[in-house]
Protein backbone atom coordinates (compact mmCIF):
# COMPACT_ATOMS: atom_id res chain seq x y z
CA UNK A 1 0.00 0.00 0.00
CA UNK A 2 2.83 2.45 1.20
CA UNK A 3 4.58 1.38 -2.06
CA UNK A 4 1.80 2.13 -4.51
CA UNK A 5 1.48 5.45 -2.61
CA UNK A 6 4.83 6.27 -2.98
CA UNK A 7 4.84 4.84 -7.11
CA UNK A 8 1.69 7.66 -7.52
CA UNK A 9 3.37 10.50 -5.79
CA UNK A 10 6.17 9.72 -8.17
CA UNK A 11 4.52 9.57 -11.00
CA UNK A 12 2.35 12.83 -9.76
CA UNK A 13 5.98 14.15 -9.73
CA UNK A 14 7.08 13.67 -12.64
CA UNK A 15 3.68 14.22 -14.15
CA UNK A 16 4.63 17.65 -12.62
CA UNK A 17 8.68 17.54 -13.38
CA UNK A 18 7.63 17.57 -17.12
CA UNK A 19 5.33 20.37 -17.14
CA UNK A 20 8.15 22.37 -15.07
CA UNK A 21 11.38 21.64 -16.94
CA UNK A 22 10.21 21.67 -20.35
CA UNK A 23 7.21 24.07 -20.37
CA UNK A 24 8.60 24.60 -24.21
CA UNK A 25 7.37 21.10 -25.32
CA UNK A 26 4.53 21.46 -22.99
CA UNK A 27 3.31 24.86 -24.64
CA UNK A 28 4.57 23.63 -28.54
CA UNK A 29 2.18 20.41 -27.69
CA UNK A 30 -0.74 22.59 -26.42
CA UNK A 31 -0.26 25.17 -28.83
CA UNK A 32 -0.61 22.23 -31.83
CA UNK A 33 -3.62 21.03 -30.22
CA UNK A 34 -5.03 24.31 -29.57
CA UNK A 35 -4.54 24.94 -33.35
CA UNK A 36 -5.80 21.99 -34.06
CA UNK A 37 -9.00 22.68 -31.85
CA UNK A 38 -9.55 25.84 -33.75
CA UNK A 39 -9.65 24.65 -37.16
CA UNK A 40 -12.04 21.53 -36.16
CA UNK A 41 -14.53 24.54 -35.08
CA UNK A 42 -14.30 26.22 -38.33
CA UNK A 43 -14.63 23.02 -40.04
CA UNK A 44 -17.58 22.04 -38.11
CA UNK A 45 -19.20 26.08 -38.82
CA UNK A 46 -18.48 25.28 -42.50
CA UNK A 47 -19.94 21.83 -42.70
CA UNK A 48 -23.15 21.17 -43.97
CA UNK A 49 -24.10 17.60 -43.81
CA UNK A 50 -24.98 16.31 -40.13
CA UNK A 51 -22.86 13.32 -41.01
CA UNK A 52 -19.71 15.67 -41.71
CA UNK A 53 -20.82 17.78 -38.50
CA UNK A 54 -21.16 14.77 -36.42
CA UNK A 55 -17.59 13.26 -37.50
CA UNK A 56 -16.22 16.71 -37.13
CA UNK A 57 -17.70 17.32 -33.83
CA UNK A 58 -16.43 13.61 -32.46
CA UNK A 59 -12.83 14.64 -33.30
CA UNK A 60 -13.44 17.84 -31.74
CA UNK A 61 -14.17 16.02 -28.78
CA UNK A 62 -11.08 14.10 -28.50
CA UNK A 63 -8.93 17.55 -29.06
CA UNK A 64 -10.57 18.63 -26.55
CA UNK A 65 -10.05 15.60 -23.80
CA UNK A 66 -6.41 16.29 -24.88
CA UNK A 67 -6.22 19.90 -24.26
CA UNK A 68 -8.29 19.41 -20.78
CA UNK A 69 -5.36 16.78 -19.59
CA UNK A 70 -2.75 19.15 -20.90
CA UNK A 71 -4.28 22.52 -18.92
CA UNK A 72 -4.81 19.62 -16.13
CA UNK A 73 -0.94 19.05 -15.78
CA UNK A 74 0.03 22.70 -16.02
CA UNK A 75 -2.53 23.39 -13.11
CA UNK A 76 -0.60 20.30 -10.92
CA UNK A 77 2.43 21.30 -11.82
CA UNK A 78 2.49 24.18 -9.23
CA UNK A 79 0.64 22.22 -6.86
CA UNK A 80 3.70 21.10 -4.58
CA UNK A 81 4.93 24.71 -4.55
CA UNK A 82 0.96 25.96 -3.37
CA UNK A 83 1.04 23.44 -0.81
CA UNK A 84 4.35 24.42 0.39
CA UNK A 85 3.23 28.26 0.27
CA UNK A 86 -0.22 27.45 2.10
CA UNK A 87 2.04 26.13 4.84
CA UNK A 88 4.50 28.98 5.01
CA UNK A 89 1.16 31.55 5.77
CA UNK A 90 -0.54 29.65 8.29
CA UNK A 91 2.76 29.62 10.00
CA UNK A 92 2.54 33.85 9.57
CA UNK A 93 -1.15 33.47 10.39
CA UNK A 94 0.01 31.41 13.79
CA UNK A 95 2.39 34.79 14.39
CA UNK A 96 -0.49 36.92 13.86
CA UNK A 97 -2.92 35.02 15.93
CA UNK A 98 -0.71 35.46 18.84
CA UNK A 99 0.16 39.09 18.28
CA UNK A 100 -3.88 39.36 18.34
CA UNK A 101 -4.04 37.71 21.77
CA UNK A 102 -1.49 40.18 23.09
CA UNK A 103 -3.32 42.63 22.59
CA UNK A 104 -6.06 41.27 23.67
CA UNK A 105 -4.64 40.27 27.20
CA UNK A 106 -3.85 44.42 27.18
CA UNK A 107 -7.53 45.07 27.90
CA UNK A 108 -8.34 41.67 29.16
CA UNK A 109 -6.34 43.49 32.18
CA UNK A 110 -7.79 46.39 32.52
CA UNK A 111 -11.12 44.67 32.65
CA UNK A 112 -9.64 42.09 35.37
CA UNK A 113 -8.83 45.65 37.15
CA UNK A 114 -12.29 47.30 36.53
CA UNK A 115 -13.53 43.81 38.49
CA UNK A 116 -11.58 43.79 41.39
CA UNK A 117 -12.44 47.68 42.07
CA UNK A 118 -16.43 46.83 41.57
CA UNK A 119 -15.41 43.71 43.85
CA UNK A 120 -14.17 46.39 46.05
CA UNK A 121 -17.42 48.35 46.13
CA UNK A 122 -19.51 45.71 46.45
CA UNK A 123 -17.14 44.55 49.56
CA UNK A 124 -17.51 47.43 51.41
CA UNK A 125 -21.60 47.44 51.01
CA UNK A 126 -21.06 43.65 52.77
CA UNK A 127 -19.09 45.17 55.10
CA UNK A 128 -20.75 47.73 56.51
CA UNK A 129 -23.86 45.34 56.88
CA UNK A 130 -21.69 43.05 59.05
CA UNK A 131 -19.79 45.54 61.11
CA UNK A 132 -23.33 47.38 61.52
CA UNK A 133 -21.91 51.12 60.43
CA UNK A 134 -24.92 53.39 59.77
CA UNK B 1 -3.00 66.85 47.52
CA UNK B 2 -2.62 69.44 44.86
CA UNK B 3 0.75 68.93 43.76
CA UNK B 4 0.49 65.15 43.27
CA UNK B 5 -2.98 65.87 41.01
CA UNK B 6 -1.19 68.46 38.81
CA UNK B 7 1.80 65.33 38.16
CA UNK B 8 -0.79 63.45 37.39
CA UNK B 9 -2.74 66.12 34.96
CA UNK B 10 0.46 66.33 33.51
CA UNK B 11 1.79 62.54 33.32
CA UNK B 12 -2.11 61.85 31.40
CA UNK B 13 -1.47 64.54 29.28
CA UNK B 14 2.09 63.27 28.18
CA UNK B 15 1.11 59.81 27.84
CA UNK B 16 -2.71 61.01 25.35
CA UNK B 17 -0.04 63.18 23.60
CA UNK B 18 2.51 60.39 22.93
CA UNK B 19 -0.75 57.33 21.72
CA UNK B 20 -2.23 60.24 19.71
CA UNK B 21 -5.85 59.17 19.19
CA UNK B 22 -4.97 57.41 16.15
CA UNK B 23 -3.40 54.65 14.38
CA UNK B 24 -0.04 54.48 13.49
CA UNK B 25 0.70 54.88 9.83
CA UNK B 26 2.05 51.22 9.20
CA UNK B 27 -1.49 49.94 11.38
CA UNK B 28 -3.48 52.34 9.12
CA UNK B 29 -1.85 51.13 6.01
CA UNK B 30 -2.18 47.53 6.80
CA UNK B 31 -5.44 47.86 7.93
CA UNK B 32 -6.62 49.07 4.04
CA UNK B 33 -4.43 46.53 2.58
CA UNK B 34 -5.74 43.82 4.27
CA UNK B 35 -9.72 44.91 3.50
CA UNK B 36 -8.96 44.78 -0.18
CA UNK B 37 -6.79 41.39 0.18
CA UNK B 38 -9.56 39.73 1.77
CA UNK B 39 -12.08 40.73 -1.70
CA UNK B 40 -9.13 39.65 -3.88
CA UNK B 41 -8.11 35.97 -2.24
CA UNK B 42 -12.04 35.39 -2.39
CA UNK B 43 -12.38 36.78 -6.11
CA UNK B 44 -9.81 34.04 -6.91
CA UNK B 45 -11.89 31.15 -5.38
CA UNK B 46 -14.65 32.14 -7.63
CA UNK B 47 -11.98 32.15 -10.46
CA UNK B 48 -11.63 28.52 -10.07
CA UNK B 49 -15.25 27.78 -9.56
CA UNK B 50 -16.27 29.60 -12.62
CA UNK B 51 -14.12 26.96 -14.52
CA UNK B 52 -14.81 24.33 -13.01
CA UNK B 53 -18.82 25.33 -13.82
CA UNK B 54 -18.35 25.55 -17.73
CA UNK B 55 -16.78 22.58 -17.13
CA UNK B 56 -19.79 20.94 -15.47
CA UNK B 57 -21.78 22.43 -18.42
CA UNK B 58 -19.34 20.45 -21.35
CA UNK B 59 -20.23 17.27 -19.57
CA UNK B 60 -23.74 17.51 -19.29
CA UNK B 61 -23.95 18.37 -22.84
CA UNK B 62 -21.72 15.51 -23.94
CA UNK B 63 -24.30 13.93 -21.71
CA UNK B 64 -27.74 14.88 -23.14
CA UNK B 65 -25.91 14.59 -27.16
CA UNK B 66 -24.86 10.67 -25.93
CA UNK B 67 -27.24 9.63 -23.53
CA UNK B 68 -29.47 7.12 -26.46
CA UNK B 69 -25.74 5.82 -27.47
CA UNK B 70 -23.68 5.77 -24.04
CA UNK B 71 -26.48 6.33 -21.39
CA UNK B 72 -25.35 7.45 -17.78
CA UNK B 73 -22.30 6.68 -16.24
CA UNK B 74 -21.98 8.57 -12.49
CA UNK B 75 -18.03 7.98 -12.68
CA UNK B 76 -17.95 9.72 -16.36
CA UNK B 77 -18.76 12.80 -14.54
CA UNK B 78 -15.20 14.64 -13.34
CA UNK B 79 -13.94 17.91 -11.93
CA UNK B 80 -11.10 19.70 -14.14
CA UNK B 81 -9.21 20.22 -10.98
CA UNK B 82 -8.41 16.26 -9.13
CA UNK B 83 -9.37 16.93 -5.50
CA UNK B 84 -5.65 17.45 -4.11
CA UNK B 85 -4.76 20.01 -6.56
CA UNK B 86 -8.11 21.55 -5.79
CA UNK B 87 -7.07 21.31 -1.89
CA UNK B 88 -4.66 23.07 -2.00
CA UNK B 89 -5.65 26.08 -3.34
CA UNK B 90 -8.74 25.89 -1.69
CA UNK B 91 -5.93 26.09 1.35
CA UNK B 92 -3.55 28.85 0.17
CA UNK B 93 -6.71 30.55 -0.43
CA UNK B 94 -8.13 30.18 2.64
CA UNK B 95 -4.65 30.96 4.24
CA UNK B 96 -4.10 34.11 2.62
CA UNK B 97 -7.56 35.21 3.29
CA UNK B 98 -6.87 34.45 7.13
CA UNK B 99 -3.74 36.06 6.75
CA UNK B 100 -5.65 39.03 5.67
CA UNK B 101 -8.28 38.91 8.29
CA UNK B 102 -5.78 38.59 10.87
CA UNK B 103 -3.79 41.36 9.35
CA UNK B 104 -6.84 43.54 9.54
CA UNK B 105 -8.07 42.36 13.51
CA UNK B 106 -4.80 43.91 14.72
CA UNK B 107 -3.58 46.63 12.75
CA UNK B 108 -6.97 48.05 12.61
CA UNK B 109 -9.11 50.12 15.47
CA UNK B 110 -10.86 47.06 17.10
CA UNK B 111 -7.84 46.48 19.98
CA UNK B 112 -7.91 50.17 21.13
CA UNK B 113 -11.76 50.23 21.01
CA UNK B 114 -11.59 47.33 23.42
CA UNK B 115 -9.08 49.22 25.64
CA UNK B 116 -11.69 52.27 25.30
CA UNK B 117 -13.82 50.33 26.36
CA UNK B 118 -12.53 48.34 29.05
CA UNK B 119 -10.86 51.83 30.04
CA UNK B 120 -14.55 53.14 30.47
CA UNK B 121 -15.79 50.47 32.43
CA UNK B 122 -13.00 50.62 34.67
CA UNK B 123 -13.86 54.73 34.76
CA UNK B 124 -17.27 54.36 36.22
CA UNK B 125 -15.65 51.57 38.70
CA UNK B 126 -13.31 53.97 40.44
CA UNK B 127 -16.08 56.86 40.08
CA UNK B 128 -18.20 54.58 41.81
CA UNK B 129 -15.78 53.89 44.47
CA UNK B 130 -15.06 57.18 44.55
CA UNK B 131 -18.76 58.65 45.03
CA UNK B 132 -19.38 55.95 48.15
CA UNK B 133 -19.71 57.67 50.72
CA UNK B 134 -19.20 54.49 53.25
CA UNK B 135 -15.34 53.63 52.03
CA UNK B 136 -15.05 56.87 54.07
CA UNK B 137 -16.76 55.79 57.19
CA UNK B 138 -14.29 52.28 56.62
CA UNK B 139 -11.66 54.63 56.94
CA UNK B 140 -10.99 58.43 57.08
CA UNK B 141 -7.91 57.93 54.60
CA UNK B 142 -9.59 56.72 51.64
CA UNK B 143 -10.77 60.04 49.88
CA UNK B 144 -10.81 59.85 45.83
CA UNK B 145 -12.02 62.54 43.87
CA UNK B 146 -14.22 61.44 40.87
CA UNK B 147 -11.94 63.79 38.70
CA UNK B 148 -9.05 61.80 39.70
CA UNK B 149 -11.10 58.25 38.91
CA UNK B 150 -11.78 60.06 35.88
CA UNK B 151 -8.34 61.12 35.66
CA UNK B 152 -6.74 57.23 36.28
CA UNK B 153 -9.28 56.18 33.71
CA UNK B 154 -7.71 58.11 31.03
CA UNK B 155 -3.99 56.99 32.29
CA UNK B 156 -4.99 53.64 31.81
CA UNK B 157 -6.29 53.95 28.63
CA UNK B 158 -3.49 56.36 27.34
CA UNK B 159 -1.24 53.36 28.65
CA UNK B 160 -2.97 50.64 27.10
CA UNK B 161 -2.95 52.39 23.70
CA UNK B 162 0.41 52.81 24.07
CA UNK B 163 1.05 49.21 24.73
CA UNK B 164 -0.82 48.34 21.87
CA UNK B 165 0.80 50.46 19.91
CA UNK B 166 4.29 49.79 21.01
CA UNK B 167 3.36 45.55 20.43
CA UNK B 168 2.48 46.51 16.70
CA UNK B 169 5.37 48.67 15.69
CA UNK B 170 7.57 45.86 17.19
CA UNK B 171 5.82 42.86 16.09
CA UNK B 172 3.71 44.00 12.45
CA UNK B 173 6.78 45.04 10.30
CA UNK B 174 8.72 41.56 11.04
CA UNK B 175 5.99 39.57 10.45
CA UNK B 176 4.89 41.62 7.14
CA UNK B 177 8.49 41.24 5.89
CA UNK B 178 8.77 37.71 6.52
CA UNK B 179 5.32 37.20 4.09
CA UNK B 180 6.88 39.37 1.49
CA UNK B 181 8.15 36.54 -0.46
CA UNK B 182 5.42 34.13 0.19
CA UNK B 183 2.74 36.64 -0.60
CA UNK B 184 5.10 37.28 -3.95
CA UNK B 185 5.27 33.99 -4.94
CA UNK B 186 1.90 32.93 -3.59
CA UNK B 187 0.32 35.64 -6.16
CA UNK B 188 2.42 34.61 -9.00
CA UNK B 189 1.44 30.81 -9.06
CA UNK B 190 -1.78 32.36 -9.19
CA UNK B 191 -1.94 34.02 -11.53
CA UNK B 192 0.11 31.44 -13.74
CA UNK B 193 -2.94 29.29 -12.23
CA UNK B 194 -5.27 31.70 -14.60
CA UNK B 195 -2.84 31.82 -17.16
CA UNK B 196 -3.74 32.75 -21.06
CA UNK B 197 -6.67 32.61 -23.09
CA UNK B 198 -4.64 30.84 -25.61
CA UNK B 199 -1.57 29.50 -24.39
CA UNK B 200 -3.13 27.61 -20.87
CA UNK B 201 -4.41 27.78 -17.76
CA UNK B 202 -8.12 28.60 -16.74
CA UNK B 203 -8.44 31.00 -19.32
CA UNK B 204 -7.65 28.49 -21.94
CA UNK B 205 -10.06 25.68 -20.37
CA UNK B 206 -12.73 28.28 -19.61
CA UNK B 207 -12.24 29.28 -23.04
CA UNK B 208 -12.17 26.12 -25.00
CA UNK B 209 -15.18 24.93 -22.50
CA UNK B 210 -17.52 27.69 -24.08
CA UNK B 211 -16.22 27.38 -27.17
CA UNK B 212 -17.25 23.40 -27.01
CA UNK B 213 -20.63 24.30 -25.68
CA UNK B 214 -21.36 26.47 -28.34
CA UNK B 215 -20.43 23.53 -30.64
CA UNK B 216 -22.53 20.79 -28.72
CA UNK B 217 -25.39 23.42 -28.34
CA UNK B 218 -25.80 23.80 -32.14
CA UNK B 219 -25.30 20.33 -32.97
CA UNK B 220 -27.92 19.91 -30.31
CA UNK B 221 -30.01 22.01 -32.62
CA UNK B 222 -28.60 19.97 -35.62
CA UNK B 223 -30.44 16.48 -34.21
CA UNK B 224 -33.29 17.96 -32.60
CA UNK B 225 -34.99 20.74 -34.57
CA UNK B 226 -37.44 18.62 -36.10
CA UNK B 227 -39.09 17.54 -32.75
CA UNK B 228 -38.92 21.02 -31.23
CA UNK B 229 -42.05 23.40 -31.11
CA UNK B 230 -41.18 26.61 -32.48
CA UNK B 231 -40.70 28.00 -29.09
CA UNK B 232 -38.42 25.27 -27.79
CA UNK B 233 -36.41 26.02 -31.30
CA UNK B 234 -36.40 29.85 -30.78
CA UNK B 235 -35.19 29.18 -27.13
CA UNK B 236 -32.41 26.56 -28.27
CA UNK B 237 -31.17 29.08 -30.43
CA UNK B 238 -31.34 32.30 -28.52
CA UNK B 239 -28.92 30.28 -25.49
CA UNK B 240 -26.23 30.68 -28.37
CA UNK B 241 -25.70 33.99 -28.11
CA UNK B 242 -26.01 34.24 -24.47
CA UNK B 243 -23.16 31.51 -24.48
CA UNK B 244 -21.12 33.75 -26.52
CA UNK B 245 -21.62 36.51 -24.10
CA UNK B 246 -20.81 34.96 -21.14
CA UNK B 247 -17.72 32.87 -22.38
CA UNK B 248 -16.35 36.77 -23.06
CA UNK B 249 -17.92 38.08 -19.55
CA UNK B 250 -16.26 35.32 -17.71
CA UNK B 251 -12.94 35.44 -19.14
CA UNK B 252 -12.86 39.25 -18.63
CA UNK B 253 -13.14 38.58 -14.62
CA UNK B 254 -10.21 35.56 -14.49
CA UNK B 255 -8.32 38.64 -16.53
CA UNK B 256 -9.19 41.18 -13.83
CA UNK B 257 -8.73 38.70 -11.12
CA UNK B 258 -4.90 38.01 -12.70
CA UNK B 259 -4.57 41.48 -12.56
CA UNK B 260 -5.52 42.18 -9.16
CA UNK B 261 -3.33 38.98 -7.46
CA UNK B 262 -0.26 40.84 -9.66
CA UNK B 263 -1.29 44.00 -7.53
CA UNK B 264 -2.21 42.47 -4.49
CA UNK B 265 1.76 41.06 -4.33
CA UNK B 266 3.05 44.49 -5.61
CA UNK B 267 1.02 46.83 -3.16
CA UNK B 268 2.16 43.65 0.28
CA UNK B 269 5.93 44.70 -1.35
CA UNK B 270 4.98 48.39 -1.01
CA UNK B 271 3.64 47.97 2.54
CA UNK B 272 6.60 45.88 3.83
CA UNK B 273 8.80 48.85 1.91
CA UNK B 274 6.75 51.24 3.87
CA UNK B 275 7.14 50.11 7.82
CA UNK B 276 9.51 52.66 8.93
CA UNK B 277 7.56 55.84 6.95
CA UNK B 278 5.30 58.11 8.36
CA UNK B 279 3.88 58.82 4.55
CA UNK B 280 4.38 56.23 1.26
CA UNK B 281 2.37 57.81 -1.57
CA UNK B 282 3.55 54.09 -3.71
CA UNK B 283 1.88 52.35 -1.20
CA UNK B 284 -1.39 54.60 -1.40
CA UNK B 285 -1.34 54.51 -5.79
CA UNK B 286 -0.75 51.29 -5.44
CA UNK B 287 -3.85 50.53 -2.95
CA UNK B 288 -6.38 52.98 -4.77
CA UNK B 289 -5.29 50.47 -7.95
CA UNK B 290 -6.16 47.25 -6.38
CA UNK B 291 -9.08 48.81 -5.23
CA UNK B 292 -9.85 49.88 -8.51
CA UNK B 293 -9.87 46.39 -9.64
CA UNK B 294 -11.80 45.15 -6.66
CA UNK B 295 -14.74 47.22 -7.83
CA UNK B 296 -14.69 46.34 -10.98
CA UNK B 297 -14.96 42.57 -9.95
CA UNK B 298 -17.98 43.59 -7.59
CA UNK B 299 -20.92 41.32 -8.76
CA UNK B 300 -19.03 39.93 -11.91
CA UNK B 301 -18.52 36.43 -10.95
CA UNK B 302 -22.56 36.65 -9.92
CA UNK B 303 -23.51 37.89 -12.92
CA UNK B 304 -21.73 34.77 -14.52
CA UNK B 305 -22.88 32.26 -12.25
CA UNK B 306 -26.52 33.62 -13.28
CA UNK B 307 -25.98 32.89 -16.90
Amino acid sequence: MASMKKSRQTKQVRKANIAADAPSAWQQTHDAFQSLKEQLTAAYEDAKARAAQDSVADALDEVDAMLRILNQEDMASRTVDLSAAADETEEAVKKLEALKQELEGIASRVATVAKVIQGIDDAIAVAKACFGIA
Amino acid sequence: MRFPFLLCVVWVGLLVGATGCSLSPLSKRTASFATVAVAATKDSASAYEVVERSDYDVQVASLVLNFDKDGFHPETIQPFLSSKDMEARTRVLEALKQYAETLAEVSGNHPLEEIDTEAAALGSSLQAISSNGDLQLLSANAKFSTEQAGLAATAVDALGRMLIEHKRKQRLPEILKAMKEPVSHICSLLEADIGDPEKGGLRNQLKNNYDTLIVKQQQYLHHYADTMTASEKRAAIERLPKLAANAKRADAALAVTQASLAQLAKTHTALVASAGEKESPAFRVLLAELIEESEQLHGFYEKVAAN
